[in-house]
This record gives structure tokens, C-alpha cells and sequence, in this order.
């Protein structure tokens, strides 16, 4: 420990002389600090045995802990890295920073809090490439199709029928003419030549795409005994792959044995299935969700899923737009900025309110005019006025602050006005309209921050 | 010329305030001192000079005048100021110089002997490792100083430097500013305001007086009271000959001025300082305090 300090000082003096820069922006600790930890996560990750594929819930579970476990040191990390630039980054201690390099640290900033805060998930990643040697997606998306067409015939629950008004005996439950909808899901009986099956396609997933359309077999079928008989073998080889063993594996014996047995239960009691094939159906199930969940990029995998990292990098976005604008000010400046911060949405919603109350005015009108006339307000007051140059930045940072938000308030409110759901695609160009916008609107701020930092003020 | 100026003329708005100095030069090897009463505007003529606050009037930095095309970065590269409050530093007093140092581009090498020159000649070396919390405040303004001479500037801009510092680390201070400006590797000029007026005088070239806003005296010290053809002393005795000393110099008709235990006296250039003293000594009493302000901006305060 203590040789690893003094490697680690020497390291931090030499890139002080050489690397000034760097070493304020802690490229020595913060980048290897998130990869020494990540490292570790990810070996974490991948220690968990798939083989036999574990509980879903236990592996879920861990996984979850492991992500609670985190927060603390990913919240402290990001604190430091915060404490750092304050201290070392900022007008106020160096005043060739960051003026010089506003942007590109801005950018820097945002890749630095993508990795410290995504640094829980390592673990996950360790999980995800683990499984992705464990199971093959291809060949489960192949299989799921035959697991649904043939679950119907291994397992059925009963029906309970708790209304003593409710006669119903199994020949009523036979009798397509009850019309007791709620029945249907115990349906299972031939047609009346005797050569179909009438079932309802109870599936063992929840539904999958297969050739890009979305596959749901919860319905009621006729089908071909043959067809049926076929699609009972298929089942009985394929779940045999997911440690799905069947205690029956005649055909005919099954079709015979589930059209024998009782689908209701009446009153309270202690309810079996109306029929089970399975030996271990809970241990199928089981591997069967699991399969299901690595598919769709859900549970521990969900790092994998682009419809979390597009929305979540949004928070370090955030946190960098306050960080640069943390260094390129005056604290005094950036605190009188959060008090305009916090008062502009309330006053804004004051105005509209009494707006509201002494006129009929349209809602999306209103609120779009007050929100121009308070734009254009904040502007006037922070470029083209004579106001006290306190005032003027604290309502240029309350600028910069909301274009973001703003760009989303106002493509939310032209799109309502012009009656334009929101739906994925307009979620996604609202976002990256987002980004697009407090990129250019650092940039541009970066430069007005200089001026009123570096060139002599009123 | 470090710096040159005619007609500096700031208002502030919604205050009555006005600063106008119509003429002032800062050359290479100079201090100037600036002083006058709280309030009288040394702080606002201090942060014209370094660039902070605008102000009318013709401003020229080493011979190039002021314009919309003045790139105020490049030009602060070489301006130093040293406001009255110092910002803490964080980390290792070391371990900031040595971030100043390469980022003023000082190669990596170079930087620990360059450093403990710095340091030696500001007699700061012991104290190099210690942290902004364990040095006293006469220290802090010294590392500041240190700070500030790494990217050696040639404009040293300090305000108030003196204040809350004890005599002997005023003095210790003073000397250091002296030493740097006989440095030829340091081409700089130095501006300060203070309330110290003996121990600026004693360091200063040329002296700014200040008096709401207006500058009342601006020029080399040799000029203050040359034109003056009587002498004025300020002296302290204590408190038991008070009495006596003012019937003295009531008898004597020399003008006199109170300003707490201190008594201004003037009087016509006819008789000698030595001729002064002897009368007063001749009177036994017992004098705590003495000093010849006849060409000391002090005269001024009380004009």
C-alpha cells in the first residue's frame, strides 16, 4: 500500500509539471479509479454460475444488490471529481482556466460522469457476456416458436367456480353456445368430426417477433390432430434443451389424457392443474424466462438496451452543463443564478395563473406567449442592457440553464398545438434536440463568459 | 511605459461617486503608492489599472493604447493583481506554484529549481510543503506574491497588501517588493494602495493622493511639499505634558491640528527642524512620537 502511494505521488507530480491540465482535469485518478472499480464489478459479474442456469429471481436479485451497493461510491466519486474542478478548475483559482478550453472540457466532463456513473453497471456487462456465452439468442428465438405452439397441451389450470348460481359441469364447458367468455381458457376439446382440436393457445412466453411481426398465440385454435401430434413432439424435444423434462410423451396419450380431465374446480379447496406433463415445470419456466429476459435486453441486461443509455446519458449532460458553469463563474454569480433559477418557473406560473384567471385565454397560446415574453426578457436583461454585471450573468446562467429545457417545452408545446402525438419518434427528436442545444448553448455561453470574466466590466 | 493614462474618469450608477486622475504613468522599476482615505476611490483606480472595471479615458499597457480590438486574456498574461482579499488555495502551497508554473509553460525540468529560487529569494523555502491553513496571513500574501512572479508580469497590481499584516512583516514585505523591482529579471512595475503611509512612502517612487475621488497630488515623491515653504511635524507626547505642549505651541503661534493623541504642528521654513526639537526638548517633555511630514503625503490628509 504504501509503495502503491508513492508510485501513485510520483505519477501525480510529473503529471502536474508536464500535464497541468490533465492533472487538474485528474485524468491519473478518475479515469483509473472507474476502470480499477469497474474492472472488479465486471469479474463479479461474470463469477455468477450459469450453468445450470440459477433462479431468475436469486440472479435478478444479486444483480440489483450489487447496483444498490454502488450508489454510495458512485455518488462520492462523482462529489470528488466535482470538488476538484471547483477547487483547481475554476476562474477564481487560475485564470487561464477554463476559458481556454471551456468546450472541450465541457466535453470531457460529460464523458467523465457517463463513466462514474455508469460504472455500477460493469457488473451487469460482466453478466450479459457471461450469459451471451451461456446461451445463444438465435436459437432461442427459434425455439420459443415451437415451446408456444405445443405449451398448451403440457399444462392447463383450472377454472374455480366459487357462484352457486353457476351450474356449469364440464359439458356445459365443452359447449362453445354457454357463452361464459371466462371459460374459454379451459377450453381443450375436439370438433365435432372428431379430427380437430378447439384449444386456446396458451403460450410459454409472452409473445416474441418472428419475421418482424410480433407473435402472441393467446387465442383460440382449431387444428389438425396430426398438426397437433407434430407440435407435441416438437415440444417435447425442444424444452428437453431447456431442462424441461415431460412425464408423458405420447402424442395420442396426451391429447387423450387432456381431454379426459376436469377443468373446473368448485369452491375454495386446494386447486391442481387440470393437466401437467411436466416433471420439473417450474426449473422450464424458469430457463425459459431467463432466455426470454437475455433476449430482450431486460432485468440485469438492461445496459444492453439503447432505451435506457439514450435517455440516460441526459443525466450526465446535466451534470456537466452545471460543472463548466461552475467553473467559468464567479460563485457569487452562479448562487444569485440559482436563486433566478428556482424563482423564474414560479413567477412564470403566478403570471400564467392570473392570466388564466381574469381571461378566457387558450392553455398552449398562453403559456407559449409568456414563455417568448420571459425569453425575451431574460435576454434583454443579460446581453443588451445596462444592468449591474451580476445581474446580467446570473440571468445569462438562467439561460443557459433552461435552453435545454426550454427546447423541449417549446417542440412539446408546438407539437401539442399543431396535434402531434408523442409517441418514440418525436421523444427521440425532442432529445436529441435536447443535446444538440445545450452543446451549442455551452459553446456560446463559454464565450460570453469569458468576456464578462476576462474584459474589464461596468 | 508599463502604463500610462490621462483622464481616467469612472461613475458609478445610482452613486455619487466620482473618480477622475487626469494623468498617471507606471514605469518599468517603479512602485507607486496610492493612498487617501476609506472610501476615496484606491480600489476603484486599482481595479481600472488591472483591468477589471471599465472606465473612460485614454489607457495605454506597455506603449499599446486600449480599443474594441484589445485582447484582454493575452494582456492579463501579464498583469498580476493581488486583491485585498486572497482567494484560499487548496493542496500543498508547492504544489500550487508548481501548477502555476507549468501552466505558464515552464518546462516540466526547470520547474523545482525555478520554484525554490522564487521561494528562496522571498525567503519562503521552509515553507514550501506546508498547506494555506498553516501560514499566518503575512505568509499567505507572500505565497501570492511568489504566485504572481512566476509568470513574471509587468504589471504588479496590489490592493491593500499591507492590511492585517504586523509592522514587522509590513517592513519584511515591503523589502521583498524592493528586492524584485532591483531584480532586473523581473522588468516590472508595482502599483499599491495602502493605509501605511510612512512605510509606503519609504518604498515608493511616486504617490497617488486621493481625495473623493479626485486626485489631489500625482507625481515622484521628491515633489510633495517642494513647493511648500513651511515645515509640519506630527508629534505624540504623553499624556501628562499634552497640556503643556499645546500651551507651548499656542504661545509659540504655531498652527496646530489634532487628530487623536497626534498634533500636527506647521510653521514658517524661518527656523530649523533642529531649532524645532531643541524648544521642545528645552520644555521637558517627554516625546513618544516624531516625524517630519513636510514632504509626506500625511500633510495632505488634513489639508
Amino acid at each position: 500500500m504504501k509503495r502503491l502511494k508513492e508510485i501513485f505521488q510520483r505519477v501525480d507530480a510529473q503529471l502536474l509539471k508536464k500535464k497541468p491540465i490533465q492533472w487538474i482535469l485528474g485524468l491519473h485518478i478518475f479515469p483509473v479509479l472507474v476502470a480499477v472499480i469497474g474492472l472488479v464489478l465486471f469479474l463479479i459479474g461474470t463469477v455468477y454460475s450459469l450453468v445450470p442456469l440459477p433462479n431468475w429471481r436469486d440472479f435478478r436479485e444479486f444483480f440489483e444488490t450489487l447496483n444498490m451497493a454502488m450508489i454510495l461510491p458512485t455518488i462520492l466519486l462523482t462529489i470528488l471529481f466535482i470538488i476538484r474542478q471547483v477547487k483547481y478548475n475554476s476562474k477564481r483559482v487560475h485564470l487561464k482556466l477554463p476559458h481556454a478550453n471551456s468546450f472541450a472540457m465541457y466535453l470531457y466532463f460529460i464523458g467523465i460522469f457517463i463513466l462514474i456513473t455508469a460504472m455500477p453497471f460493469t457488473g451487469n456487462l460482466g453478466a450479459f457476456l457471461k450469459t451471451g456465452m451461456v446461451l445463444n439468442k438465435t436459437e432461442f428465438l427459434q425455439d420459443q416458436e415451437a415451446l408456444n405452439r405445443g405449451y398448451a397441451h403440457f399444462r392447463m389450470t383450472k377454472r374455480r367456480v366459487t357462484d352457486s348460481d353457476e351450474h356449469l359441469d364440464e359439458e356445459q364447458l365443452q359447449d362453445d353456445a354457454t357463452g361464459i367468455y371466462y371459460l374459454h381458457d379451459q377450453i381443450y376439446k375436439l370438433s365435432p368430426e372428431g379430427d380437430k382440436l378447439i384449444f386456446k393457445r396458451k403460450t410459454l412466453t409472452s409473445g416474441y417477433y418472428a419475421m418482424d411481426q410480433y407473435v402472441n398465440y393467446n387465442s383460440m385454435d382449431t387444428v389438425p390432430l396430426s398438426q397437433v401430434y407434430s407440435e407435441i413432439e416438437a415440444f417435447v424435444e425442444v424444452a428437453a434443451k431447456y431442462q424441461g423434462k415431460t412425464t408423458r410423451t405420447n402424442p395420442i396419450d396426451i391429447v387423450q389424457h387432456n381431454l379426459k380431465a376436469k377443468k373446473i374446480h368448485y369452491g375454495y379447496g386446494d386447486m391442481t392443474p387440470a393437466f401437467n406433463h411436466f416433471e420439473n415445470y417450474e426449473q422450464l419456466d424458469n430457463n425459459i424466462y431467463f432466455n426470454e429476459q437475455f433476449e430482450d435486453n431486460d432485468g440485469p441486461y438492461f445496459i444492453m438496451s439503447w432505451s435506457f443509455w439514450k435517455f440516460y446519458w441526459l443525466l450526465a449532460l446535466g451534470l456537466a452543463t452545471l460543472l463548466i458553469l461552475l467553473c467559468s463563474v464567479n460563485i457569487r454569480d452562479f448562487g444569485w443564478a440559482m436563486l433566478s433559477i428556482a424563482l423564474h418557473p414560479t413567477v412564470y406560473g403566478i403570471v400564467f395563473a392570473l392570466f388564466m384567471f381574469v381571461g378566457d385565454f387558450d392553455d398552449e397560446s398562453l403559456a407559449l406567449g409568456l414563455l417568448i415574453l420571459f425569453n425575451l426578457f431574460a435576454m434583454f436583461v443579460a446581453f443588451g442592457s445596462n444592468f449591474k454585471p451580476t445581474v446580467k450573468r446570473a440571468y445569462a446562467i438562467t439561460l443557459h440553464v433552461y435552453a435545454p429545457i426550454l427546447t423541449a417545452i417549446y417542440l412539446t408545446l408546438f407539437n401539442e398545438m399543431s396535434h402531434g402525438g408523442f409517441d418514440d419518434g418525436f421523444a427521440e427528436f425532442v432529445l436529441i434536440c435536447v443535446v444538440i442545444v445545450a452543446l451549442v448553448s455551452t459553446y456560446a455561453f463559454g464565450k460570453y463568459y469569458k468576456k464578462q470574466y476576462v474584459d474589464p466590466q461596468g | 511605459m508599463i502604463f500610462q493614462a490621462t483622464d481616467i474618469y469612472k461613475k458609478f450608477t445610482r452613486s455619487s461617486f466620482v473618480l477622475n486622475v487626469p494623468q498617471m504613468e507606471l514605469a518599468e522599476g517603479t512602485i507607486t503608492g496610492v493612498v487617501g482615505e476609506n472610501g476615496n476611490g484606491k480600489t476603484t483606480l486599482l481595479n481600472i489599472v488591472a483591468g477589471e472595471l471599465e472606465a473612460e479615458g485614454s489607457l495605454s499597457y506597455f506603449d499599446h493604447p486600449i480599443n474594441q480590438e484589445t485582447d484582454w486574456g493575452q494582456l492579463k498574461l501579464q498583469i498580476a493583481f493581488i486583491p485585498q482579499r486572497i482567494p484560499r488555495w487548496y493542496g500543498s502551497l508547492i504544489q500550487n506554484l508548481a501548477l502555476k508554473a507549468a501552466l505558464d509553460g515552464i518546462p516540466a525540468d526547470e520547474i523545482d529549481t525555478y520554484l525554490d529560487e522564487i521561494l528562496d529569494f522571498l525567503g519562503l523555502l521552509d515553507y514550501k510543503h506546508l498547506k494555506w491553513t498553516e501560514i499566518s496571513t503575512g505568509y499567505r500574501l507572500r505565497f501570492e506574491l511568489a504566485r504572481m512572479l512566476i509568470g513574471k508580469p509587468r504589471l504588479l497590481v496590489l490592493d491593500e497588501p499591507l492590511a492585517n499584516l504586523d509592522i514587522n512583516t509590513q517592513q519584511k514585505f515591503l523589502s521583498d517588493l524592493k528586492n524584485i523591482l532591483k531584480d532586473k529579471s523581473y522588468p516590472t512595475a508595482v502599483i499599491l494602495s495602502s493605509q501605511q503611509l510612512h512605510e509606503i512612502e519609504t518604498v515608493s517612487d511616486q504617490m497617488i493622493f486621493l481625495r473623493k475621488g479626485q486626485s489631489v497630488f500625482s507625481g515622484a515623491m521628491n515633489d510633495i511639499g517642494a513647493d511648500q515653504d513651511s515645515w509640519a511635524f506630527e508629534l505624540q507626547v504623553i499624556q501628562e505634558d499634552k497640556e503643556n505642549l499645546m500651551n507651548y505651541l499656542k504661545e509659540k503661534s504655531y498652527e496646530t491640528t489634532t487628530t487623536g493623541e497626534y498634533v500636527q504642528v506647521t510653521m514658517e521654513k524661518r527656523a530649523t527642524e533642529n531649532d524645532f526639537l531643541r524648544e521642545l526638548i528645552n520644555q521637558n517633555l517627554t516625546i513618544t512620537y516624531y516625524r517630519n511630514i513636510t514632504r509626506s503625503t500625511k500633510r495632505l490628509f488634513n489639508q
